[in-house]
This record gives structure tokens, C-alpha cells and sequence, in this order.
């Protein structure tokens, strides 16, 4: 009884919020890697992408400019946040999330190893990579803080320390700094790009088991906050983009500011508030992203002598996938720093005397998260869009195929937004827009660090010359990867 | 779609009298044999499901496995097979090769499957099959790829639910070069799926005395086609295309452009406009042209009672399209074969009297042995005719026209059209 008036009620919600769902995809339909026969991206190349990547660039270019003509200090009215009202917080509710989370990690893994062996139909797989990885990442940046409460490591960390009245004795040796992110993120990106089947539920649950079991270990020896600073690749992926949000919790008081302004909180922008390692991490949330549509490109294929059309699978290319990675990020990192110093250079003749280049990196790294967010949420929007869909139909069977939770019997996953020119274009251009807006934010981002090395106007603009070619660069790129057919 | 078999799924006479002979020791001299066939029938014939959830096949992947589970649903609710209920065991191949070795061999160890089923793309076909031969699972491809019939692979894999590569394009020269025109221009990617279609056609075109004008190769990478066009000769009665890719609506866009309403005849492999709806802007220039459908995506005036309970089934519109969403085209040319393929295996393990995975070797000696089989609830694309031998079934072929946005059918071939000499023969392989 208690189902089926739950199923009841939700049967029309479900419904609801399935045509809700459908009123989304046809206005934001992007476009998933190109298939054998004729796929969304067949429509985005009958598109005018050139006039439209063009105005995007045009749009950073003005931005750029404007903020040259912006007095000072005006910008900083800008990021400055305000408080709107203070927030209740109750440990009780917090300690219970944190259990119940705990359990839904197990549940997950549970169901990974004895769940059905389809990734489609299997809740491990959905969960981690649809929910987790693509929609609670953009959940982060952009709405409220969800690791801070679904972390499934505080539960079990606490639980193990009262239990055993474990006592942490281990310092971390500040020369590591959060490196060991640096390998974590490389590996999990390795493991995402390369590895030949990352939904497998069998598969994914030993990896995540194993990686759980390594930061709990982890966490042990050094202690929960010291492991999360410097190892554990989620919760720093999380704490960065979560600092891009509009609105955020500060001293029990809900605070609202331009998306960026919790970067500038603890310190000032010259003194940065962030080790090298960090920033270099920060670099690769972005060159990951990057690399992660760029190695679907025909341009990559054709590089490492791929036939896009005839494509060997993800095991044929293992390697030249990882390189690749590397390479890219290697780039990335050698490209922004270079550009950063010929800026400062440029900018004072005397400033570089009191300035090494590792500051100027951990200063500005930060202001590159706006782009890698828009990278995430116009890279995954498409697969969220087809897989949510299948999230929604295991949501609805979870209690065997007989029982529809949701109300979805006889529903059918649809791809049909790939499918017309109508929808393709409005899905291009949300993608586009994403990217555009998270390289304006990152201009603004770029230009008050800026503000903090040098004291007038003039220094600032020119410092910032290199780095705007940078911006006017990643944007074209980012909407070139948006428009190139791809395959693999 | 209107030729009636001469026969019906007749297994040879040996394995019936084998089986028949197998089951009359069972029952009578083995005390325990009851209560082993008693537990091996409630348990559910398992079927691996070998889809491309993930890689370059997905968009069809979820097609397949859509058709699959309609299957699956109409085959238990008939009850089942030899009593048993079926359960489809699904493993992600990636759409890669070495993936689609692996998912086999966890079919065969892992979740111990009845037989391995399902793959579409050629490439992962010839990489796992290898491995069922090993493991000596039967392997049942939808793939229409001609390495089955060629025989590359082994006893153990067979394509009893989809004609192949080669019997499809040769079908397509008769009523080209009487009704198109003789001389034709091939356009087609630059590699070997491509290739296939250029040496078939080739090949076809000259035995109705046609002739191939020229073979226009596009390298895979193209993404614009104006500089191709102006290499089709003057005297060409006919462009055959078969691009596929991202680009092939650009394509057919910029072909449409450089013929402008002077055009010879076209006629190209759907495979190029797989799930893509031709009402989309761009592709009125197709109005006219031809296609080779596996299976009209429009229901036909015709419609057979069969294509009519199988779209139901499936849940596929008159249009081909979800009847959730009409603008998610179905794959309708390809994913009958996961339908048909099923129904077979159920025809087979019947005929065979299937018990359990000892008895795999009968399983394939029980398809072999098939011949003919009927246009129906089984085979709703049309009848088809298997050769045990090349482990290949041979089957109508559909020729549409653009009409007004539709696929409107314009030929069917004959089953005789589609045969081709044997160019091995699996059953004198060993088990």
C-alpha cells in the first residue's frame, strides 16, 4: 500500500517531469560523439558554425576591451559578495546525511557487483558517472555544495576512529604539497578516457572500492582534512568548483557575489590562496576537459592514424590516449605560464624582480575554473540528456520490473533532439553560450588578479595582453571542438 | 515479401533422430536424469547480449537492445523456450574489438551463457569470434558483415538472422542497371567498408551488363565534397553512394547543390541515412532518389500482418519512429536481425532439444540443418532461406523511393537474386 500510493503519487510527478524533461531537451539538445550513420553532428556541420564561433570570439574580445576602459576598483565592487541571510546548522542532520550517504555508496557498490551486468540497467555505473561525475559536478559549480554531504568517506572515517580510538600520527611533508592530487586527477582522468571499460559495473565497483580503500587508508594515517587537501582528487575537484558559486555558505551566512568571488575570500588575489601543486591542478581540471573532446576530434584521429569511421575501439589506442593526456596537459600548463610571465614581464620591468613565475601560476590558475566548468557542462550535457533518461527508468524498477517507482512503464529512452536541425542549433548554441560565458567569467576572473600585482590601470591592461590572447585562443578552440565532426 | 518457403526450418534427419534417440536414454535408463532435467528446465535459457552501449555503435546499440528485450518479452510470454523462460544476460562491448573478446569469454566463464549474441559492427564480430571458437560458445552475430559467409571465422559463430554485406549490394545491380541505368558512378569512403560496396557492385554491375563509369574514393576524414562532384562523368546514367559519418548530410547537401533539378538517377545504402528523418532540411534533394532498405522504415501499402505485430512489439510507429518520440528514427533497416536471430535460436534449441550448455554443439547442427524459412511472427522482415554450410542466411532485399518524404517501396528482390556461390564450409570443422 505504502508503494503504490507512493508510486501513485509520483506517477504524475514522474510524468510531469518527464515533459518537463522533454521541454528541456528539445531547447537544449547537444550533440554526442558522431556514430557510424548519420548522428547529431551530421546537423551541427550544416550549421554556420564559422559565423557563430566568430561572434563568440568577438564577444570575449569586447570583454576584454571593456574591462580595459573599467575604473579601478570597479570590478571589485562587482566580485565583492553580499550577505543575504544567516544559514541554521544542525550537526544532527548533517551526521545522518553523511551515514545515509554512506549507505548509498555501499548500496551502489552492492549493486555493481551483483546488479544487472548492463551499465544501462545498472545502478553503479548511472550513479557514479550520470549523476555523480556529470550532474552533481555541475550542481556544484553552479547551484549548492553536494560532496560536503554526500563525501563517502567522513561516515566511515569517524565511525573507524571512534570505534578503534585510532589517533593520527603522521605529519604530511609540505614539499608533497597536493602533487599526489595532481597524480590522482591524471589517474582518474586516465581511467575515464582510456580505459577500455569504465562503465562496466564489475569493473567500476573494484576500482571505486579500491580507491576508497586507499583514501580511507589515507585518510587514517594523515587525517581526514590533510588527505582531502592534498590526495583525494573528488573533494578538491569539488572545493574548486564549488568556489564558483553565486551563492555560498561563509560563516553561517549565505553570501551571493559574481560567480568567483569565494577564490578571493581568504587572501588577497597577488598572495593568492593556493600551493603550486594546487594551481597546477586547477590547470588540469581544464586540460582534461579539454583533452576530453579533443581526442574524439578527426584532427586527433587522424594524428594518431586512427580511420575516424572505421573506429578500433578504445583498447586499440590506449596509449596514444594517455600521451595524449599528458601532452596536453603538459601544454597547457607550459603555454599559460609562459603567457603569464611575458604579461608581467611586459607590464613592469621591475615587477619581475619581486614575483617568480610558480606565484604568478598559483595567482591566476584560478581564474581558468570558469572555462573548465563550462568545458564540463557543454561536454557531458549531451550524454546527461540521454542518460538521465535511463537514471530515471533504474529509479523507476529499483524495486523490481514490476513496481514502476516513477511511473514510467513503457517509457522509452529517446534520442530524438539529435535527430533535427531545430533542435541541434538550439542545443549548439546553449553548449556555445556555456563556453563563451565561462571565458567572459574567466577575463573578468584574470583581469581583478591583475589588480592585485600592479597599481595602475595602465600596467594591468598590459599585463593582461598575453593572457587575453589566451582567453580569445580557448574560446575559438573551445567552439571549434563544439563544431568539428568527430568519431571514435 | 510475398514468396512462400518450400520448407519449414527442417533440422537434418540425423540430429532429430539423435536427439530423439538421446532423450528416449535419458528418460529411461539414467535414474538421476529426471531430476537433472527437472532443474535444468526451471532454470531460464541465458542469452548473452553482446550490444554496443557504448563507442561509435550506441545509436544502435539501443535499438538492438530495444528489439531484443521485445523479443526476449514475446518468446517468455509464449512460453518461453522448451519450456524455459529466457534471460538476457547484456555486456557493454564498447563497440571495440578486443572489449567484444572479453565480453565472450565472460559469457562462456563468467555468467556461463547458453550462447553469445547480437554484435552489429563488423570489426568486433572478427575480434571475438576467435575467442567463442575457443570457448566453444555459439555465437550468434548480427552484423551483416560477409566474414561469416567467407569463412574467416569458425563453426561456432553464425549470421542466421541478417543477410551480408555482399548478398545485399549484388541484389541491388538487376534492378539498377533495368530500371536506373547501365552506367554508374560509385562514390564511397575510402576503406574497406567502402571497398566492399565498390568490389561487390563492381562485380554485379557487369554480370546485368552494366559498367562502372568511375569509383569516386573519399577519404574518411573528408567534410566537404564540392571538389568530388566535378569527377562524375558526363555519361553517368546512375550514382550509387554509400557515404557514411558525420559528414554525410553535407554531402548530400553539397550533392544536391552541384546537380541543382538536373540530376542523373541515385541510389545509395541507407546505411548513410540510418535514423535520420528525411523530412529534415537539406535532404529534399533525395526526392526521387533510391534506397536500399534491410527493412522499409515506412509501413508499406502492403504491410504484412507480421511487420505490423513486430513494430507494435518494439514499440515503433508507421514512420519508423519511437512511438514515444517521432522524431527518434529507429534503426528499421538493421535491428529486425537481433528479432529474427532470437526466434531462430528458440527454433533451434527446440529442434535440438536443448538441455543445457552441453548440449551447444546440437544447437549449431540443429541451425545448420535449417533451410527455409517463412515469412512470420518469426521472420517479419520476409522469408529467408539459411545456408548451413557458410553459416549465412540470404533473404529479400527492399528498394524504396523518396516520395513526398517517405521511403515508398519500389522493388523487392528475390531470394535467388541475393545467392552467391559457398566460399567454405564450416560443417566439415570439428567441434
Amino acid at each position: 500500500m505504502v508503494i503504490s500510493s507512493f508510486s501513485f503519487g509520483f506517477a504524475s510527478m514522474a510524468r510531469l517531469g518527464l515533459i518537463a524533461i522533454a521541454a528541456v531537451i528539445s531547447v537544449l539538445c547537444p550533440m554526442r560523439s558522431a556514430l557510424a550513420h548519420a548522428s547529431g553532428q551530421s546537423f551541427v556541420m550544416l550549421l554556420p558554425t564559422g559565423v557563430y564561433t566568430v561572434t563568440g570570439v568577438i564577444v570575449v574580445g569586447l570583454t576584454i576591451v571593456l574591462l580595459a576602459a573599467t575604473p579601478p576598483g570597479g570590478l571589485s565592487r562587482l566580485i565583492k559578495p553580499r550577505a543575504l541571510f544567516s544559514m541554521p546548522r544542525s550537526r544532527r542532520v548533517i551526521r545522518f546525511i553523511h551515514a545515509l550517504a554512506g549507505v548509498g555508496f555501499f548500496f551502489l557498490i552492492m549493486r555493481g557487483v551483483q546488479g544487472s551486468t548492463d551499465p544501462l540497467r545498472n545502478p553503479l555505473p548511472l550513479g557514479f558517472w550520470v549523476v555523480f561525475w556529470m550532474a552533481l559536478v555541475m550542481v556544484e559549480g553552479l547551484l549548492f555544495s553536494v560532496w560536503s554531504w554526500l563525501n563517502p568517506w567522513v561516515f566511515a572515517y569517524h565511525l573507524m576512529r571512534r570505534t578503534t580510538r585510532w589517533q593520527v600520527k603522521r605529519d604530511w611533508p609540505r614539499r608533497w604539497g597536493a602533487w599526489p592530487a595532481v597524480i590522482t586527477l591524471f589517474a582518474f582522468a586516465g581511467f575515464t578516457l582510456a580505459d577500455p571499460a569504465p562503465n562496466d559495473p564489475l569493473h567500476l565497483a573494484r576500482v571505486i572500492m579500491g580507491y576508497w580503500l586507499f583514501t580511507l587508508t589515507g585518510m587514517l594515517l594523515f587525517g581526514f582534512r590533510t588527505w582531502s587537501r592534498h590526495v583525494e582528487v573528488f573533494s578538491l575537484f569539488f572545493a574548486w568548483f564549488g568556489r564558483l558559486r553565486m551563492l555560498s555558505v561563509k560563516q553561517r551566512q549565505l553570501c551571493l557575489g559574481l560567480p568567483g568571488w569565494q577564490i578571493f575570500q581568504l587572501k588577497t588575489p597577488a598572495q593568492a590562496n593556493t600551493g603550486l601543486s594546487s594551481a597546477i591542478f586547477v590547470l588540469m581540471m581544464l586540460g582534461v576537459g579539454s583533452f576530453d573532446g579533443f581526442n574524439e576530434t578527426f584532427f586527433w584521429l587522424g594524428w594518431i592514424n586512427v580511420n575516424p569511421l572505421d573506429f578500433p575501439g578504445r583498447s586499440a589506442i590506449i596509449f596514444q590516449t594517455l600521451g595524449g593526456l599528458l601532452l596536453a596537459n603538459l601544454l597547457l600548463v607550459a603555454v599559460f605560464g609562459m603567457l603569464i610571465w611575458l604579461g608581467h614581464l611586459a607590464a613592469s620591468d621591475t615587477a619581475y624582480l619581486h614575483h617568480r613565475l610558480a606565484d604568478l601560476i598559483r595567482a591566476y590558475a584560478p581564474s581558468l575554473l570558469p572555462i573548465a566548468l563550462a568545458y564540463h557542462i557543454a561536454h557531458y550535457l549531451p550524454s546527461l540528456l540521454v542518460d538521465g533518461q535511463y537514471v530515471l527508468l533504474m529509479m523507476d524498477g529499483l524495486m523490481g520490473s514490476d513496481v514502476h517507482l516513477l511511473g514510467l512503464g513503457g517509457f522509452h529512452v529517446t534520442d530524438g533532439f539529435f535527430k533535427h536541425q531545430d533542435t541541434v542549433r538550439i542545443i549548439w548554441l546553449t553548449q556555445a553560450g556555456c563556453v563563451v560565458t565561462g571565458h567572459v567569467l574567466s577575463v573578468l576572473l584574470a583581469h581583478h588578479i591583475a589588480g592585485g600585482f600592479y597599481h595602475n590601470r595602465w600596467e594591468t591592461m598590459i599585463s593582461q595582453m598575453p593572457l587575453a590572447f589566451f582567453m580569445v585562443a580557448y574560446t575559438w578552440l573551445g567552439l571549434w571542438l563544439l563544431a568539428s565532426p568527430k568519431g571514435g | 515479401m510475398t514468396n512462400q518457403p518450400k520448407k519449414i526450418l527442417t533440422p537434418r534427419r540425423q540430429v532429430i533422430k539423435g536427439i530423439a534417440a538421446g532423450a528416449a536414454l535419458g528418460a529411461t535408463s539414467i535414474p538421476l536424469w529426471g531430476r537433472y532435467a527437472q532443474s535444468q528446465s526451471s532454470e531460464p535459457i541465458k542469452i548473452g547480449f553482446q550490444v554496443h552501449r557504448t563507442g561509435i555503435g550506441a545509436a544502435y546499440g539501443r535499438w538492438y537492445d530495444r528489439t531484443t528485450m521485445a523479443a526476449v518479452a514475446k518468446i517468455n510470454s509464449e512460453g518461453g523456450i522448451n519450456g524455459r523462460q529466457v534471460e538476457i544476460v547484456s555486456e557493454d562491448d564498447g563497440t571495440d574489438p578486443k572489449r567484444g573478446a572479453e565480453v565472450v569469454e565472460k559469457f562462456a566463464t563468467q555468467h556461463n551463457t547458453d550462447l553469445a549474441f547480437g554484435t552489429l559492427f563488423s570489426h568486433v564480430v572478427y575480434g571475438s569470434a576467435p575467442r567463442a571458437g575457443e570457448l566453444k560458445i555459439p555465437y550468434f552475430v548480427v552484423s551483416e558483415g560477409h566474414h561469416v559467409a567467407s569463412g574467416a571465422l569458425n563453426r561456432y559463430t553464425m549470421q542466421p538472422g541478417i543477410t551480408d554485406v555482399k548478398s545485399q549490394v549484388q541484389a541491388m545491380a538487376p534492378y539498377v542497371a533495368s530500371t536506373l541505368g547501365k552506367k554508374v558512378t560509385m562514390i564511397y569512403p575510402d576503406f574497406a567498408f567502402g571497398h566492399d560496396h565498390r568490389d561487390y557492385f563492381s562485380a554485379a554491375i557487369e554480370r546485368e551488363g552494366g559498367t562502372v563509369v568511375e569509383k569516386i574514393a573519399i577519404p574518411p576524414t573528408e567534410t566537404s565534397f564540392t571538389k568530388y562532384f566535378p569527377k562524375i562523368p558526363r555519361d553517368t546514367e546512375v550514382i550509387y553512394h554509400v557515404m557514411v559519418g558525420p559528414a554525410v548530410l553535407t554531402f548530400v547537401k553539397e550533392m544536391g547543390e552541384f546537380f541543382g533539378s538536373s540530376r542523373p538517377e541515385i541510389f545509395g545504402f541507407i546505411d548513410s541515412l540510418e535514423a535520420v528523418d528525411l523530412s529534415s532540411p537539406g535532404l529534399e534533394f533525395l526526392e526521387g532518389t533510391y534506397f536500399w532498405e534491410g527493412n522499409p522504415r515506412y509501413a508499406q501499402a502492403n504491410q504484412s500482418e507480421y511487420d505490423k505485430a513486430y513494430r507494435a512489439a518494439v514499440g515503433v510507429d508507421n514512420n519508423g519512429a519511437s512511438v514515444s518520440d517521432s522524431k527518434d528514427v529507429a534503426t528499421y533497416a538493421h535491428m529486425f536481425g537481433c528479432w529474427e536471430t532470437l526466434h531462430i535460436v528458440k527454433a533451434g534449441m527446440e529442434a535440438s532439444g536443448y538441455r543445457g550448455t552441453g548440449d551447444r554443439a546440437k544447437l549449431i547442427e540443429a541451425v545448420e540443418a535449417m533451410t527455409d524459412m517463412p515469412h512470420s511472427h518469426a521472420h517479419p522482415q520476409g522469408a529467408k532461406r539459411f545456408n548451413g554450410k557458410t553459416h549465412q542466411v540470404f533473404g529479400h532485399q527492399y528498394i524504396t523511393r523518396v516520395s513526398n518524404g517517405r521511403l515508398e517501396l519500389a522493388h523487392t528482390t528475390s531470394i535467388e537474386d541475393t545467392l552467391y556461390p559457398d566460399e567454405t564450409d564450416y560443417t566439415t570443422q570439428s567441434f
